[in-house]
């Protein structure tokens, strides 16, 4: 049955171009002239054909002989018939034109004749100066005078090209003519930028009743990054990016507008040259596990060529379910349509430094209590934390089994870390012709990490061809080619591999012996405590490793038939396949992660295959309405198989084979997926200020019940340029519009989500075994549905000078497939259903400003502000919170009512003036459990400023976040074990003022006790506090009550992104060397922050990129900050 | 105009054939569509014995790690830690309620899901089979009983019912949740005495090997102790329940204790589970363990308990204080024997030993027929026999300890007969706890010295029992709160039901 589904595919496809080439051919041949009573001579039989069948012939007066005179063989022929005899007769050549043009030459002879006119400009019919005009196809050309004249000497049958900029290009046959006079119509609107929008149409912003912003791909290629997508954060309003701090090859958290899915997948989907392709994410969670980046990161920046963001569903509709949180629509570069060859070398080297340490003490090391642990390893719990007695180097034992001095290490956490650095080296070739292009590009990627022995090898081969058969078909092919391996991506969060936890928790007295005896006699990992969660971080550098390894294939293949000027039929298929291989291991004698050794390996397949067909007409009707319409087919099939094995207990150490692991486990993995839709999608345009476009979609889903599997659903987008409308003077607003639209979008859901499912377990148990899910099916489920609108303005003032660009929307999502948490008393820990209503909305503003521009010196700044706001309408039944993600000192949430991710915590137990009460032992208390604060930002923002002096450009981007909240592990733990800055708070004066012997808990007599206070007010008197505790039992003390006040920063930032200076050398200085161009930058990213209310944690320090991240920050490895150069020359 | 006309109608037809094409499509794959999403990899359904074995294992094998080490090891007060399991040896009641979640959803989620499932399953239909049923309801019971012990009203009678669509099931009161255990004991003893065993678990049974008379003698000794568990709470309607226990065949020897059977193996699902949890090597030996074996020449003394460097017997105390900690040099004192915790140990749920002891206090009580000495002595031998002394080790024991033989006031006997119990449940610690607290021994003085001790949430005094899951609260609220107002407040000093004896 499901061979069945592929084969359909296939067959639809075949089927598709049969059809058409058929079609073709047919309406070629269709037409037959009739010529009884045709003149003979040569221009009466021209007016006789181009009377009876619109035919018109061009010549020159000398090529036809007056007296020359034809018979035909036969009074019935079609018209390449008649041309093949009258060319056979006459000894002329014909050649057909578009339109029934039909040029009359004589061979071996150019008829050069000289055209003159005037162009004027169509807003203000004044002359145009400076257009240019160029013969078609060739390098001949001129200039407009001032007074917008021209003269030009072309072949009389050739056609001339009028091109100027903020202008419609015009194409004028010049059939014999001598004068040709051209108005040229303003192209309104931020000169008639043409946007790449859903199924890959191209289409003028301006006629487009949603927003879009395009980027072009030469600017984000200078300042590389890893992950394109980051390239992209502060450029596009409303896109709100957060990278996580994961070594190199990490994900990003993406979100447009907002979450709008509950717990599925908010990021947007991802479109490369008109295909989806997974955009899935892998990183790790609470516990640890490590980030396996995601698929962004596989996409070369050097070949792209333009990427456009499709904001909220309305843009996206086209695209079905997935297009819901918006579409990031990327195209790759395809070469030009130009004769020659093409080579264009680009490097790109690239440092990276840590940004941010965290602030240590550097006065108290190993210990407890101001007391040094009587064994080391000490015995666990609280005594190998950071309280221990002032380092001033004494001579003391040592967790390797001799003595040495206890003094400060202020650099054993920075030591670790090493700079990264990046290498990109791509060449690219290309190559074409009028009709055909050819890309092809390599592209090689040397990283290596801030965590030692982490780094990345990837290499891209890309190979685009583009060809058009006359004016009748175009074919355009991809094939990506992808290979990448990670080596040992450190791990993230509660994780013993994670070297952020365990350098930012181990006694600042630690120094190099920590490296240099990290094993013990034994071979086992040795480090100062025996508690059985530590780890030694430079034990497990070298003992606790993995790789991954994949590869990635992604094909297109698209034909355009061009039937007539108004009709084509496209049909694409593309395929995005991903092989990818992982491998951990670590060695016998962790104290984390099993003392006996663990080898795990795992394969798996993933495929997405998409084949569409879409066949357009369009016509105007009358002179000031057109139409085009569109009807198309899509069918969607996903694939993942995979298979994993693990082992542990290894018999010989450090041989890692499956076959040398006393246990081992298997499994196998399978799911697939197809989605068939039918849509339609059309515009309506009138004159030119008013646009009307609509898409109706209908999707199939194997994934849902077979009474629900099919969905219908729609948009409407309205355009309305009112200065064009109404004619407004261009003075002082050049151009104005008003957009508006409308959307629901319908969504499936995963495979195997219908009915309950039972397992049989792989035992070595002499007797049989089985499972099922705890996950409670239903057997009912309904499609989801968002629904989404927005209105928007783009003004444009000072012919351009000032342009801004303000969008409002609203989407709301409803019946949302989820796991709805149940009692665990019920036996099953959720139920999937639909539940939950969340709501977004939001406001978007971009503001183009270029207050200079001169010949040699130009000045453009850009804003991009936006506002989003998710609230939890309903989640379900009476409900009344949703955990989505917690850990020992807050979880985020989503509540009815409230927005979405918010922060619960334990308060301090407060008055009514909100100061805190604190007990008689000068402790604070426990108090409310409620909302703390938001993952969200109030709101996000960029700035950017490019200045160009002649070939020098000048370019940076400041990017801002206003409030929103990170709860922060590290910050917690280095407080409780007492190795950041303030948990040195009160200590010299609590040791000064208690007894050594016990541990300084009983003061000394006659002295006044000393030591942390808390600021507070005495929950008995009334009075401020003023009784001193032992630091120790302070931190402690918040931790045991987990109240999570202290951890929840505000991650209100403003950060120097990116900076970026490049010099183009002057043509003339090239000139005669082999290079076109020569371009050479320097880039910095991440470089420093204006403001910073964490401190000494970079915000963007999350652990996961899912729906959540972000939230939570637990002892990530440092941010980066990278500094580079691309160097880059064309010839 | 005219060929464009064409080009039209050709656009046309070829339209309307993409959509036939399309609906024809879409109709007839609508069925490849629907097929599609059948897990290839997965079953819609199960014979019960896959689920039982799981269950069953689940029940004897699960979470030793947090109730049995984390909690009952301590409050039983025979082993202690000095890692952040210390916690609940202090007697927090832990800075989040996470580990209660734990426990309790691991339960219901995982052993009484799969073992509810194989009671409906067998009940009727398809696999209909009343003694297949009889054994799986004697097997949750065991979950429950041991549940309700640890936290008073849970939900039962509607609990792990996800799939009847019981999704917010009711919390049931301690005794009621108790007397249908014990009803429904009944029912399974009657089935099983005179079952066919060609209808029971053959080759998948992984406790008794599907010798149902085994079962059946267990169901009756497993009462035997529901009944003693609940005697000073309603002392009428045990009574009446032990005399009809006594009707039946007990559990006598060891080889009718009610549990798992491991082996020597690297495999982790064939040896006994303890061994992974001793990773851990901060455990050890109770202070006040130690001692009491010292002091009463127990030969159990040598092979449970390891010798400290120096050579001596030496347990650690439960209960001090963070601070107080760096006055006793950890490696000083005495760790669990590997036997503990070897892979081959079976781990018992009920053993014959026990059963010894609870009828000895029913004689004692005169509650039952016999002599309660030689009940008393029996249950020591058999703990010994268990242990593997040597048979004149034994006779020497228990002739010469005066401890080893009832003497004195029917409350020192009664004494003697708790504290060989909470002796002879090692590892069980769970049975342990629930014993101590049923009959007040051994005695666990209440901390007072807070220099030395943490007094925790409840001024020293040992814990009751364990706090609601924290998931519960989120999501089965209302029902949690009837609990709560029924039982006293969520805290782990609240007694339950049967816990009245001072």
């Amino acid at each position: 049955m499901k061979q069945k589904l592929l084969r359909y595919n296939k067959i639809l496809i075949l089927l598709a171009f049969t059809l058409l080439s058929s079609l073709q051919l047919m309406a070629q041949q269709s037409e037959r002239l009739t010529l009884t009573g045709a003149p003979s001579d040569l221009p009466g039989l021209f007016s006789f054909i181009q009377e009876k069948y619109g035919y018109r012939f061009f010549y020159n007066n000398d090529v036809i002989k007056p007296d020359a005179k034809v018979t035909f063989t036969s009074d019935q022929m079609t018209i390449q018939e008649l041309i093949r005899e009258l060319s056979s007769k006459t000894g002329l050549s014909f050649r057909v034109m578009e339109n029934k043009q039909i040029v009359v030459e004589e061979p071996g002879k150019q008829n050069n004749i000289t055209v003159k006119g005037t162009v004027l400009s169509g807003t203000d019919n004044q002359p145009l100066p400076g257009v240019n005009i160029l013969s078609k196809g060739t390098t001949n050309g001129v200039m407009s005078n001032i007074d917008g004249t021209y003269e030009i000497k072309v072949p009389s049958n050739s056609t001339l090209v009028f091109s100027f900029i903020g202008f419609t290009q015009q194409e004028i046959s010049v059939s014999g003519k001598n004068i040709i006079d051209v108005t040229l119509d303003e192209n309104i609107q931020q000169m008639g930028e043409v946007v790449v929008t859903a199924l890959n149409i191209n289409r003028s912003k301006s006629s487009l009743g949603y927003s879009v912003t395009s980027i072009k791909g030469e600017s984000l290629n200078q300042a590389k990054e890893n992950n394109i997508i980051n390239t992209l954060s502060g450029k596009v309003a409303g896109l709100q990016i957060s990278k996580t701090a994961t070594g190199v090859d990490g994900s990003s958290r993406v979100v447009l507008r907002g979450i709008s899915s509950l717990l599925g997948d908010n990021r947007p989907l991802i479109v490369v040259d008109g295909i989806p392709v997974d955009g899935g994410h892998s990183g790790g969670d609470r516990w640890g596990g490590t980030d396996r980046g995601d698929a962004l990161s596989d996409i070369n920046p050097e070949d792209v060529e333009n990427i456009s963001v499709l904001k909220g569903a309305g843009a996206a509709a086209a695209y079905g379910s997935r297009g819901a949180n918006g579409v990031i629509l990327i195209t790759t570069k395809k070469g030009s349509l130009k004769k020659g060859l093409g080579v264009t070398l680009s490097t790109n080297y690239s440092l990276e430094t840590p940004m941010l340490f965290p602030e240590f003490q550097d006065k108290y090391g190993h210990g407890a209590f101001g007391t040094y642990p009587t064994t080391v390893p000490d015995g666990g719990f609280p005594w190998g934390w950071s309280y221990g007695p002032e380092m001033k180097g004494q001579v003391l034992p040592n967790f390797h089994g001799s003595t040495s001095p206890y003094s400060p290490q202020p650099d054993n956490y920075r030591n670790f870390f090493q700079t990264g650095h990046s290498l990109i080296n791509s060449v690219a070739v290309e190559g074409g012709s009028e009709s055909s292009s050819v890309r092809a590009s390599v592209t090689t990627q040397n990283s290596s990490g801030i965590v030692p022995t982490n780094d990345l090898k990837r290499q891209t081969i890309n190979l685009r061809g583009f060809t058009k058969t006359g004016d009748i078909l175009e074919l355009d092919g991809k094939v990506t080619y992808i290979h990448s391996k990670v080596d040992n991506r450190p791990g993230v969060a509660e994780g013993a591999t994670n070297p952020g936890y365990m350098l930012s928790i181990m006694p600042r007295n630690m120094n190099d012996d920590l490296h240099t005896y990290m094993e013990d006699k034994n071979g086992n990992e040795q480090l100062w405590t025996m508690d059985s969660y530590t780890a030694n971080p430079y034990w497990q550098l070298y003992n606790a490793l993995n790789n991954d390894e994949k590869h990635r294939l992604q094909g297109v293949f698209s034909a355009k038939v061009i039937i007539s000027p108004a009709i084509n039929v496209v049909v694409r298929s593309g395929m995005d396949y991903t092989n990818s291989s992982g491998h951990s291991q670590t060695s016998r004698g962790s104290r984390a992660n099993g003392l006996y050794g663990y080898v795990g390996n795992s394969l798996s397949n993933g495929m997405e295959w998409n084949s569409d067909l879409l066949a357009n007409y369009s016509r105007k009707a009358g002179k000031d309405l057109s139409l085009t319409f569109s009807l198309g087919g899509n069918f969607r099939y996903n694939n993942y198989k995979s298979i994993s094995q693990s082992g542990d207990n290894l018999r010989i150490n450090d041989f890692y084979a499956i076959s040398n692991c006393a246990n081992y486990y298997t499994s196998e993995g399978f799911s697939e997926k197809a989605v068939v839709s039918a849509f339609g999608l059309g515009q309506v345009s009138f004159k030119d200020y008013l646009y009307f476009d609509y898409t109706l979609r209908n999707d199939w889903s194997s994934t849902l019940p077979a009474e629900n599997n099919s969905y219908f659903y729609h948009s409407e987008n309205l355009s309305f340029l009112f200065t064009n409308a109404f004619n407004i003077p261009t003075g002082v607003l050049s151009s104005g519009k008003l957009r508006g639209s409308y959307a629901k979008v319908g969504n499936d859901t995963g495979p195997y989500n219908t009915q309950q499912y039972y397992y049989v377990n792989q035992t070595p148990l002499p007797y049989p075994m089985g499972s099922f899910s705890s996950v409670l099916a239903s057997l009912d489920l309904q499609p989801e549905i968002t629904s989404s609108w927005e209105v928007g303005t783009n003004l444009s003032f000072l012919s351009d000078l000032f342009t801004i660009d303000l969008t409002y929307y609203q989407n709301s999502s409803n019946n949302q497939i989820m796991d709805i948490p149940l009692p665990p008393s019920s036996g099953f820990s959720s139920q999937r259903t639909n539940a939950a209503h969340l709501k977004n909305k939001g406001l978007e503003v971009q503001l183009d400003v270029s207050p200079l521009k001169s010949q040699n010196f130009t000045w453009d700044l850009s804003l991009t502000w936006s506002k989003n706001k998710s609230t939890v309408e309903s989640l379900y039944g009476d409900m009344e919170s949703l955990i989505l993600e917690d850990s020992w000192i807050a979880t985020i949430q989503a509540r009815p009512g409230e927005e979405y991710g918010v922060i619960y915590a334990w308060d301090y137990k407060r008055d009514k003036y909100g100061r805190k009460l604190i007990d008689n032992s000068g402790y604070s208390q426990k108090g409310e459990y409620k909302k703390m604060g938001t993952m969200n930002p109030d709101w996000i923002g960029g700035f950017s400023n490019r200045l160009s002096y002649k070939n020098f450009n000048l370019s940076f981007l400041v990017d801002m976040r206003k409030g929103g909240n990170v709860s922060s592990m590290g910050k917690a733990y280095r407080g409780l074990f007492g190795t950041s800055k303030e948990s040195a708070v009160g200590r010299d004066e609590w040791y000064a003022t208690h007894d050594p012997q016990y541990n300084y808990a009983t003061p000394l007599p006659g002295v006044e006790e000393k030591g942390y206070v808390e600021e507070g007010i005495n929950e008995t008197t009334g009075k401020t506090n003023t009784i001193p505790v032992d630091p120790i039992l302070r931190w402690y003390n918040i931790w045991a009550k987990e109240i999570g006040t202290e951890w929840l920063l505000d991650a209100t930032n403003i950060r120097m992104r990116e900076l970026v200076l490049s010099y183009s050398f002057p043509k003339k200085m090239i000139s005669n060397t082999p290079f076109s161009d020569v371009q050479v930058s320097f880039a910095g990213r991440n470089l420093f922050f204006f403001y910073n209310a964490m401190k000494d944690i970079d915000p963007e320090s999350g652990y996961s990129s899912g729906n959540t991240g972000g939230g939570f920050e637990h002892n990530a490895i440092p941010s980066l900050r990278s500094y580079g150069f691309n160097f880059k020359v064309s010839f | 105009m005219y060929k464009a006309k064409i080009f039209y109608k050709m656009f046309r037809r070829s339209l309307l054939f993409t959509v036939i094409l399309l609906t024809v499509g879409i109709s007839s794959c609508n069925e490849s569509l629907i097929d599609m999403n059948e897990n290839p990899l997965a079953l819609s359904e199960l014979p019960d014995e896959y689920l039982f074995t799981t269950g069953v294992r689940q029940i004897m094998r699960g979470d030793i790690g947090d109730y049995d080490l984390r909690f009952n090891s301590q409050y039983a007060h025979i082993y202690v830690t000095n890692s952040e399991m210390r916690a609940s040896d202090s007697y927090k009641d832990f800075h989040t309620q996470d580990i209660y979640r734990f426990m309790f959803e691991n339960n219901y989620i995982n052993s009484l899901r799969n073992i509810n499932e194989v009671v409906s399953l067998t009940a009727e239909g398809k696999y209909e089979n009343p003694v297949r049923n009889a054994i799986a309801r004697i097997t949750a019971s065991v979950e429950f009983a041991r549940m309700t012990d640890l936290w008073g009203d849970i939900p039962y009678f509607e609990g792990a019912k996800g799939l009847d669509n019981i999704l917010y099931p009711k919390y049931d009161r301690q005794e009621e949740i108790y007397k249908d255990i014990i009803s429904q004991l009944k029912n399974a003893i009657g089935v099983l005495e005179k079952a066919d065993p060609s209808m029971g678990y053959a080759g998948a049974d992984p406790v008794y090997d599907n010798n149902l008379g085994k079962w059946a003698k267990f169901a009756n000794s497993f009462r035997l102790r529901l009944a003693m568990r609940i005697r000073f709470a309603d002392p009428a309607y045990s009574a009446g329940i032990i005399t009809e226990c006594m009707a039946h065949p007990f559990i006598e020897w060891n080889n009718e204790n009610f549990g798992l059977k491991f082996q020597e193996s690297e495999n982790s699902e064939l040896y006994n589970p303890w061994y992974d949890i001793r990773k851990h090597q901060d455990w050890k030996m109770s202070d006040k363990f130690v001692e009491w074996l010292k002091a009463t020449n127990d030969p159990r003394l040598e092979i449970l308990v390891d010798t400290t460097k120096a050579g001596e017997y030496k347990g650690y105390l439960n209960g001090i204080n963070d601070q107080a900690t760096s006055q006793y040099q950890w490696t000083d004192f005495s760790a669990p024997k590997p036997i503990l915790y070897s892979k081959s140990q079976p781990r018992n749920m009920m053993t014959a030993s026990e059963v010894w002891f609870l009828r000895a206090e029913a004689a004692l009580f005169n509650l039952a027929p016999g002599n309660a000495n030689e009940l008393y002595q029996t249950g020591i031998r058999r703990n010994l026999e268990f242990w593997n002394v040597q048979p004149a080790k034994i006779d020497n024991y228990l002739n010469t300890q005066p401890e080893a033989a009832l003497n004195g006031t029917t409350e020192n006997k009664f004494r003697q007969i708790a504290t060989q119990m909470w002796i002879a449940f090692v590892p069980d610690f769970t049975e342990a706890y629930s014993n101590i607290r049923r009959t007040g021994y051994p005695v666990i003085p209440q901390r007072t010295d807070s220099e030395t001790f943490s007094l925790g949430v409840t001024n020293g005094i040992l814990p009751k029992r364990f706090k609601y899951s924290s998931s519960e609260y989120r999501t089965n609220k209302a029902n949690v709160d009837i609990a709560v107002e029924n039982q006293g407040p969520d805290l782990i000093d609240t007694p339950v039901w049967w816990d009245v004896r001072d």
